[in-house]
């Protein structure tokens, strides 16, 4: 990974490829200031009414009890916490871009990462759906939080359920300030160039009154700073807990210590793979390849080819261990999951997660636009397996006598389909009335903005005309 | 009316209300208010528990504050006793001994009774047939008592109607009757167990003596009777005395599940089970069957032969021990005579088994089942004599059938002989006593088209039948808890039926119905039933002695004696003939037909529980099937839909497409699903007569396939020339257990008993099945973390399970034959509901006993094993662990307790336990119970769960806390041995589940643990469970081994 | 400038205020919310005027004439009307309310008494577990014998259940003055309890069996 030295300016990369900062200002507000595209409205209306399918089947589902969905005994568990792991996981990438990356000075993230963010926080309230209507009586479910009542009961603190609980609200709300944060300079912006009344009122009450003065630069900087510190620790706390889930469990095959980095891997991987997915898409409705480059695209995938070699490899070691125990129980676990009645879900996901990334060695692959898109696709498919395989282990655990099978109900199904209705619809709104990229970290990482732009021994003769 | 409200419809409503609106239909509003009106309020907290979490599930928000500070909440009202019964005290169960009679045979039950609603069946131990012990019919009777779609009023031509009507057009027709004799008058019952009801029948036929008297049953013992008194000239039934028997030889005989008497079979038989008892006293079971029985899975050595061939096998080990030396006396020269073809057995097998029987000369015994012709009975019965085994290990009392039902002639002659005379219309009126003939006769009679031959069909029954819908006349029929009656066990003991209840509808018992026929005033059953006695027993004590038999359930000193069979010659050589005549020819295709273990032959169709208990050795529900043997499934080319990849069970995947099959037998044919059973003999089809109910309940129709079309009167059982083709067609099959194999893992423990006696602490140990580590120090399983220290510590703290009573079970798998009575013990004691066949297609089953049928050895000839395997109380227990809510946690007693109403549903708990023996209330699967009598079968000391919340066995905690507490008011701090004993416990026949305190050293329980054969399943886990088992021992023939080898 | 600078303020004050809020509703939840107010005070009109105060105060009938199963059963019982007749076929026949029960008696019909001390029906409290062990009615039950119409005296909810199991021996007393509702030890009540306890092996347990099966 190359870290750029700030000061000089010839030895920093062009992130940006437009001539100043009025235009990338422009780039990024006026979709927001001019009416909605009519592909936008299509798209809303799509989101909306999948939205309402969701909508639907919960309300079915409370209505009628937990039977609506595929879960039996064994497999007490089905695509509902499938979905949760998977969609918990895609909420992996924003924080990480935006902290880790912030921390690591990497300053190509500033063209993905309000994308990111915004995906985290919509990916993580689709995932924290799921755990809330999996319950069988929803109308007690306050029972898990820790609350003085008349029973004189408390919840049971050694249930990795609970650590959930806490884990995931606590990750949902930090995103949120972090993003938060991060908007408002931007809000600002939009504040300023506001033509109605209503939208100025609006938009300022969100600015909290940002003059973008010296010292609230300074004060803005360090809280991010101090966000992005909390935040970190936090992209490998959430899906460690999420794994433990499993992790913790006594089935074969999910008693394994492996889980939360693999975990942790896998999320950060599918994260990549989603922000890349809707970048690409946004790129090319918005136009947004100048700020926007191959170079951002190519540093995604090569993450990419990382992370989805090191989920190979917990792959293998697995396997590995399941045999290496010489736990039969284990053994046949494994041994199940690639030959069993299952074995069609795990192999999409070897050949969608192991296999697919590999492509990305290749220099060609990392800058085709096409290739690289249905790759992303894959990935997320292969992920949700990932999820699958997992859950379904429980179809046959310790006593043959318990054997199941799982299949999924038309409910489960369309619960799935419509949490991507709620992402799109929140997703769209963001795109059309926020701004997408960080209007002020773009312009940080301009040639403009460097102290010695267009000293003459260094610009070509003229150069000093533009800008200042 | 004053101030107060009793106006009769208002009380009603409050009534009601008390007891949820319970039972809208007016029939049964009249019942309770007959039956129940006082003791409401108890009623009210038994059934009104279904409503518990929805209150809960309100929450704090009841109703809305109202202007004082306190809830104004909905009332409920307690309606006391007006006067009270004296020996009740409310919330105290009352137990009744009555009887139930199966096929003309009693059982003596004691009846649990809350406020006057009979909700649990158990053995009565003074009763000679149960000793205690119960068998799936007496458990599900009942819900048969509640059934809602019993008949309730006499129905005329599809109209309902009154007694009174019945009686004004009967007594009118009957009037005529008494003139001409009863010229074309027919009755047709089953058998008779009721020497009271045998007394009218006799009556009724003096009264119309031209009149005919057709006794029907499609299961019956006639072949039996025929065989015994070719032999010996007497109408005699066998006893077996197991208890004395070392070598037991079974023709196609299961007799722990099937046959007269079998809960006493069963317990004798197991008594010599015990491997303890050493090779000298251990008992060997030969078992020689075509179909695999329960009985054929406790056996040591099973030979399996196609259906054709068992007689054979018996005649040519009858030869053979003539050969090896014993005389077989009269008949030594009939049996020389015989035939036999048993191709495929090897003579080296028959050579061994006569040897080891002939070793055991006077301690072995031969066993016939009732399906078996009567040759093999006179044959079995032969050997026995030969053997001189009656007296010690058989003796021969008179048989209680033909004392009470008399008449030579077999079921099937018979009803062929009724049928023949309504198609010839020599039949003007037919009365029908509770049996079904238009269902349940072959196909070949075609006994329901000739019913409408006939112009006046009576027919009493229980429920709305086929036959009953094509009767001119149907009257409600009393359940027995509702009627008084007697009946005979099969030892000829007799026992007063007593009623537990009001009859709920406007119903009569036979006797009741008889009696007005027979032109006597209508009488009540009691009367009846204590007349007769007063003849019988009668005397100037006879009040006394009539409670006292009341109390205990039988009457003293009413067993038959045992007589000395005669011997009567040249018996067998007509057997034979009539045998030859109708055994199929060698080669072909056979199939067998057989009562079916759950509805017997139909009537219990439309018994929910028993549609929804597992096939013991298939585990289907709901359906029966076409059973198939492995390789004949590969021939007719349905394996690859039935089989799973690796042929270790069938395919769970598919499990809603199963093929279909057509099955052709003397040109008629029946379409219906195929089922693989290993261990059934090639060659063979095995099919299930009882299912495929036309006109029943809700719960019955539509179920399964019906046999009997395909079933012939001339030879019900066994059918040869059968044609069957794969059609193609799928069908969806609910079973419970897709998976065959053991896969290797130390689940079950067998051993030999040679093996066995050689290192008895070796045999089953953790080293030995494990690889589990054990510590070479403390001898103990290595543990990676130390254990938390015990306290007497805080509510979810750990305890210290070194005090105090501590539960725990031992299940023996010697004993266990897998007949499943604990299943339905534990239903009918813990409330647990039925959640039909798509449910169950889905693995939802909520029998909280799971009883696990494994195969081990070849595919096609494998041996069987069961494991009840229910909640295993780990002291560590995984699902406690994951719980968020701390629904379920650990009690002082070494309980996993399951607190429903904090339940919130996350099944992680199941997920988490290995044994997954939790069950899951995916819907309001109680909801069946709203507004139906079905809801005053429940328990009310057992909370009825709502939908969302995992449930699971507490080993009956409700029994314990009952003992607690009526120990405690006696000052007695410790619960004595025996005073509890789950409902499994109490039901199982073969005591193979002992139940109590691990703490007390003098406890059964306690004992067992410390055997050498006890063991717990996935110890390895470090789960600690508290139900633990016993290895299964089996008694090979080490020759005979060899020679299989 | 849109807003003033005083609006400054404004988000710092709600972040708190939100918090705050929060906090304060769980309170309410837990404490207005509980039967300790919901349930105490409960006092229905029954459908005969009968009148504990006057019969087990002023008269002074032990408990036990009426609710004769509370030391066999689960249940104490309300009292057949048969035993309401035991006195009042001679005394006072004709005040109406007598007249009523008379009536009850002749037809047949039980008198609809309204249920005051109602648990939920998943939990199983014995009577005769309690008293056996010199639980006092008036424990649960208050000064019945002061009461003109019967009233729920105590929450009877589960954490006031588990508040007397998890220390029962101010509440435990010799078994033959558990009727006696106006009888106070006269040293300290829990070190009599104790003495009792003592006696009658009472070792209260918290298992969720004891109430929940």
């Amino acid at each position: 990974m190359i870290l750029h030295r700030d000061d000089d300016p010839t030895r920093r990369p062009t992130l940006v490829e437009t001539g100043d900062f009025h235009e990338v200002t422009d780039i990024i507000t006026i979709p927001a200031e001019t009416k909605p595209t009519s592909t936008w409205v299509i798209l809303l209306l799509m989101s909306l009414s999948l939205l309402s399918v969701m909508i639907g089947m919960i309300g079915y589902l409370f209505w009628e009890g937990t039977g609506v969905w595929g879960v039996n005994i064994p497999v007490g568990w089905g695509w509902a916490i499938v979905n949760f792991v998977w969609w918990i996981g895609i909420g992996h990438a924003g924080t990480l871009i935006s902290a880790i990356l912030f921390l690591f000075r990497q300053r190509w993230r500033t063209a993905i990462n309000r994308f990111s963010e915004a995906m985290t926080i919509f990916a993580v309230m689709c995932a924290g759906i799921f755990p809330g209507i999996h319950v069988g009586r929803i109308w007690v479910i306050y029972w898990v939080f820790p609350i003085p009542n008349s029973m004189g009961v408390w919840p049971n603190f050694r249930s990795p359920l609970l650590w959930d609980v806490f884990a995931v609200s606590t990750y949902f709300t930090v995103s949120l300030l972090f993003w938060y944060m991060g908007l408002i300079p931007d809000l600002a912006t939009f504040r300023d160039r506001a033509t109605t009344k209503v939208r100025g009122f609006v938009l300022a009450i969100f600015a909290l009154g940002w003059r973008g003065s010296a010292r609230h630069w300074q004060n803005y900087e360090r809280a991010y700073l101090i966000l992005a510190a909390i935040s970190t620790p936090l992209v490998l706390s959430v899906h460690s807990i999420v794994s433990f889930d499993f992790a913790v469990s006594k089935v074969p095959g999910w008693h394994t210590t492996i889980f939360p980095p693999y975990f942790v891997a896998g999320a950060v991987f599918s994260g990549f793979a989603l922000v890349e997915t809707l970048l690409l898409i946004a790129r090319q409705v918005f136009g947004l390849h100048k700020v926007v480059r191959m170079h951002h695209l190519d540093n995604m995938n090569k993450f990419m080819l990382l992370t989805g070699s090191l989920v190979g490899y917990a792959y293998g070691m697995e396997l590995f261990i399941a045999w290496y125990s010489g736990n039969m129980y284990e053994r046949f676990a494994f041994y199940n999951r690639a030959l069993g009645e299952f074995w069609w879900s795990y192999w999409i996901m070897v050949s969608c997660n192991v296999i697919a990334p590999q492509l990305f060695w290749f220099k060609k692959i990392r800058f085709n636009i096409p290739i690289m898109f249905i790759i992303t696709i894959l990935i997320n498919i292969g992920m949700w397996f990932e999820r699958f395989v997992i859950v379904i282990t429980l179809h046959a655990d310790f006593l043959p006598s318990s054997w199941g099978y799982y299949r999924p109900t038309w409910v489960d199904i369309w619960t799935y389909i419509g949490t991507f209705g709620l992402f799109g619809t929140f997703f769209l709104l963001f795109l059309k009335y926020l701004p997408q990229l960080a209007i002020a970290e773009v312009k940080g990482v301009m040639p403009e903005a460097s102290p010695h732009f267009g000293d003459d021994h260094h610009a070509p003769a003229g150069a000093s005309a533009k800008g200042h | 009316m004053s101030s107060l409200n009793l106006d009769p419809k208002n009380t009603g409503k409050q009534y009601w209300k008390s007891l949820d609106e319970l039972g809208e239909a007016p029939e049964f509003k009249n019942f309770l208010e007959r039956e129940f009106p006082e003791g409401a309020s108890e009623m009210g907290t038994g059934v009104s528990r279904r409503k518990f979490l929805q209150v809960m599930g309100a929450g704090m928000a009841l109703a809305g504050v109202s202007g004082c500070k306190i809830v104004r909440r909905p009332d409920q009202n307690i309606l006391p006793y007006n006067k009270m019964p004296e020996s009740l005290i409310p919330g105290v169960p009352q137990f009744y001994a009555t009887a139930m009679s199966v096929g003309g045979e009693a059982v003596g039950l004691l009846v649990e009774s809350h406020e006057g609603r009979p909700t649990k069946v158990e053995g009565n131990p003074k009763h000679p047939s149960s000793l205690g012990a119960t068998g799936k019919y007496h458990q599900a009777s009942v819900l048969g008592l509640y059934d809602p779609e019993r008949s309730q009023t006499p129905v005329k031509g599809g109209q309902s109607s009154e007694w009174s009507a019945f009686w004004s057009e009967a007594d009118v027709l009957f009037a005529g009757y008494k003139q001409n004799g009863g010229q074309g008058l027919r009755f047709l019952s089953g058998y008779i167990g009721s020497p009271s009801l045998a007394e009218l029948k006799a009556h009724v036929l003096k009264t119309y003596p031209n009149a005919k008297w057709t006794t029907f049953e499609a299961v019956n013992r006639d072949a039996q009777a025929q065989g015994i008194a070719a032999v010996t000239g007497a109408d005699l039934d066998p006893h077996y005395k197991f208890e004395a028997a070392k070598r037991v030889l079974s023709i196609d005989a299961d007799f722990t599940e099937a046959e007269s008497d079998h809960l006493k079979y069963g317990k004798a038989f197991i008594s010599t089970r015990n491997p303890d008892l050493g090779p000298e006293k251990m008992s060997r079971l030969y078992s020689v069957e075509s179909l695999f029985s329960p009985t054929g899975g406790t056996a040591d050595h099973r030979l399996r032969v196609k259906p054709g061939q068992i007689v054979s096998v018996l005649i040519l080990v009858a030869k053979e021990l003539a050969s090896q030396g014993l005389a077989l006396g009269e008949w030594a020269a009939e049996i020389g005579a015989l035939s036999a073809d048993a191709a495929g057995v090897k003579p080296a097998y028959i050579k061994e088994l006569a040897k080891d029987l002939l070793e055991n000369k006077g301690t072995s015994v031969v066993v016939v089942g009732k399906y078996q012709p009567a040759l093999a009975h006179a044959i079995g019965h032969v050997l026995n004599v030969a053997l001189g085994s009656v007296g010690v290990t058989v003796e021969y009392k008179p048989s209680v059938i033909k004392a009470l039902n008399g008449g030579s002639a077999g079921a099937y002659e018979s009803i062929a002989e009724l049928a023949s005379a309504m198609g010839a219309g020599q039949v003007e009126t037919l009365v029908i006593l509770d049996s079904n003939p238009a269902f349940a006769t072959p196909a070949d009679l075609d006994f329901a088209g000739k019913l409408s031959k006939v112009k006046h069909v009576i027919n009493l029954g229980s429920e709305p039948n086929e036959t009953s819908s094509l009767s001119e006349w149907h009257l409600p029929l009393s359940h027995f808890m509702e009627e008084w009656g007697d009946g005979l066990a099969y030892d000829g003991t007799a026992s007063i039926a007593q009623p537990l209840i009001q009859p709920m509808y406007s119903t009569q018992g036979a006797a009741e119905l008889l009696a007005g026929l027979s032109g006597f005033e209508h009488r009540k059953s009691h009367d009846i039933v204590k007349e007769y006695w007063r003849k019988r027993i009668g005397g100037v004590d006879f009040e006394h002695k009539w409670r006292e038999s009341l109390h205990d359930g039988v009457i003293a000193k009413t067993a038959y004696a045992s007589v000395n069979p005669g011997a009567v010659k040249d018996g067998i050589a007509k057997l034979a003939t009539a045998y030859a005549a109708k055994l199929p020819k060698a080669g072909g295709l056979e199939i067998i037909f057989r009562a079916h273990p759950n509805l017997y032959d139909g009537r219990y169709a439309n018994n929910s529980w028993l549609q929804e208990l597992p096939d013991p050795i298939t585990k289907l529900t709901w359906d029966n099937a076409v059973f198939v043997s492995p390789s004949l499934a590969d021939k007719i080319g349905v394996s690859s839909h039935l089989f799973n990849k690796d042929k270790t069970g069938t395919s769970m995947g598919e499990y809603r497409n199963r093929p279909m099959v057509r099955v052709t037998v003397g040109g008629k044919s029946l379409e219906a699903v195929a089922w693989i059973v290993p261990g059934l003999s090639d060659e063979t089809i095995l099919l299930h007569f009882g299912y495929g109910r036309r006109t029943t309940g809700k719960v019955g129709t539509g179920t399964g396939f019906d046999a009997y079309a395909i079933m012939n009167s001339a030879s019900p059982f066994l059918a040869g020339d059968v044609k069957v083709e794969s059609t193609g067609g799928m069908y969806e099959v609910a079973c419970t257990q897709d998976h065959w194999s053991l896969e290797g893992r130390p689940i079950v423990r067998e051993a030999g008993l040679e093996g066995y006696e050689e290192n008895k602490e070796e045999a089953f140990s953790e080293e030995k099945w494990n690889e589990h580590p054990v510590d070479p120090v403390t001898g103990k399983e290595k543990s990676l973390w130390t254990e938390a220290p015990a306290s007497k510590g805080g509510d979810r703290g750990t305890y210290d399970f070194s005090v105090g009573m501590q539960w725990g079970m031992v299940i023996d798998l010697n004993n266990c034959t897998g007949c499943n009575t604990c299943l339905l013990a534990c239903t009918a004691e813990n409330n647990i509901p039925v959640v039909g066949k798509e449910q169950v297609l889905r693995g939802r089953e909520m029998h909280w006993i799971r009883l696990d049928r494994y195969f081990t050895g070849s595919i096609d000839n494998p041996e069987l094993v069961f494991q009840p395997m229910t909640c295993q109380q780990c002291e560590n227990a995984p699902c406690e662990e994951v719980c968020p809510v701390a629904a379920t946690v650990h009690s002082h007693e070494g309980l996993n307790d399951m607190a429903y109403n904090r339940c919130i549903g996350t099944r992680y708990c199941s997920n988490n336990c290995p044994y997954k023996v939790r069950r899951f209330n995916f819907f309001n699967y109680t909801n069946q119970w709203k507004n139906s009598p079905l809801s005053m079968q429940k328990n009310p000391d057992v909370t009825v769960r709502f939908r969302g919340v995992m449930e699971k066995c507490t080993y009956c905690v409700q029994r314990i806390n009952r003992a607690r507490i009526q120990f405690k008011n006696k000052g007695q701090e410790t619960i004595p041995d025996g005073a509890v004993t789950p409902a499994c416990a109490q039901a199982c026949p073969t005591d193979a589940i002992v139940f109590g305190n691990i703490n007390d050293a003098s406890s059964r329980v306690a004992k067992l643990k410390s055997h050498p054969r006890n063991y717990g399943v996935l110890m390895d886990l470090n789960t600690k469970p508290r139900t633990t088992y016993l290895g299964r021992v089996r008694n090979p023939n080490k020759a005979i081994e060899k020679i299989q080898a | 400038m849109v807003f003033p600078k005083w609006t400054n303020k404004i988000p710092a004050v709600a972040a708190v205020s939100a918090f705050v809020l929060l906090n304060v509703l769980i309170f309410l939840f837990w404490y207005w919310g509980s039967p300790k107010h919901l349930n105490v005070g409960f006092q229905p009109e029954q459908p005969i005027h009968y009148s504990h105060k006057l019969h087990a105060g002023t008269m002074g009938i032990d408990c036990r004439y009426c609710h004769f199963n509370v030391e066999r059963g689960q249940f104490a019982g309300v009292p057949p009307t048969e035993v309401c007749m035991n006195c009042h076929t001679t005394v006072k026949t004709n005040s109406p309310e007598i007249v009523k029960i008379r009536e009850a008696f002749a037809t047949g019909r039980p008198i609809p008494w309204v249920r005051v001390h109602k648990l939920p029906e998943f939990a199983y409290f014995n009577h005769s577990a309690h008293v056996n062990k010199g639980v006092s009615c008036v424990s649960c039950h208050g000064r019945i014998d002061q009461m003109e119409v019967v009233r729920e005296d105590q929450p009877l909810s589960m954490s006031w259940c588990l508040d007397c199991h998890r220390n029962p021996a101010k509440n435990i007393r010799d078994r033959k003055l558990v009727t006696n509702l106006a009888w106070r030890p006269d040293g300290d009540p829990v070190e009599n309890g104790l003495k009792f306890m003592e006696k009658y092996h009472v070792n209260t347990r918290t298992d969720c069996n004891t109430c929940h099966r």
